[in-house]
């Protein structure tokens, strides 16, 4: 059952990495980067149910908490980058 | 029973975040993936976490699935608007030079 779990999110996590790779532009790469970061948080809860702790729980949490902070800092500095080229 | 549907939970959140990932791959505009990874991406975390939930059933693990929700439903949009905004504002005010003087290239 988890490993089955496991087995889909690493194919959904291997699409991220060839969009990452692949993009055209580079918000299409952050797209890339936000979605691997939900799909790490998904594998930390499968850790937990599998290992049968909720420590991991906690892993996920602060995945929670943090994750977007990346994206929203790179979009900000892609407009202020872009306003500048004018 | 918990067990069922916590089983039935984390099967079917993995499947959202397995669809996110194939929209991310397959559609063909930077506003299509923004949707498809967000809103997928989102519901599917969100199932995974109420597995978690009631899979261990204790104050403490439902309190991490409340929290987990609560703050990935808050910031996943927050930073899909910002990428959004940002790609709408490009391409306005590419449109914006365009029509100020049509001879300029495209980059």
């Amino acid at each position: 059952m988890f490993l089955g779990i496991t087995v889909i999110i690493s194919v959904g996590l291997i699409l991220c990495v060839i969009r990452l790779l692949k993009g055209p532009s580079l918000a299409d790469r952050v797209v890339a980067l936000d979605l691997i970061s939900a799909l790490m948080m998904v594998v930390f809860m499968d850790f937990a149910l599998f290992f049968g702790t909720e420590v991991y729980l906690s892993v996920a949490l602060a995945i929670a908490v943090v994750g977007f902070l990346a994206t929203v800092s790179i979009s900000r500095y892609m407009e202020v980058e872009d306003a500048d080229d004018e | 029973m918990n067990d069922w549907v916590a089983a039935f939970l984390l099967l079917s959140g993995a499947c959202f975040c397995l669809v996110a990932a194939i929209g991310l791959i397959r559609f063909g505009d930077l506003f299509l993936r923004i949707h498809a990874a967000t809103k997928a991406g989102a519901f599917g975390g969100s199932l995974v976490a109420l597995a978690c939930g009631f899979h261990f059933g204790t104050l403490s693990g439902w309190l991490h699935t409340v929290l987990i929700i609560a703050f990935f439903y808050v910031t996943a949009p927050v930073a899909a608007h910002m990428l959004g905004r940002q790609e709408f504002l490009r391409m306005k005010r590419q449109k914006d030079a365009e029509q100020a003087d049509p001879d300029v290239e495209k980059d």
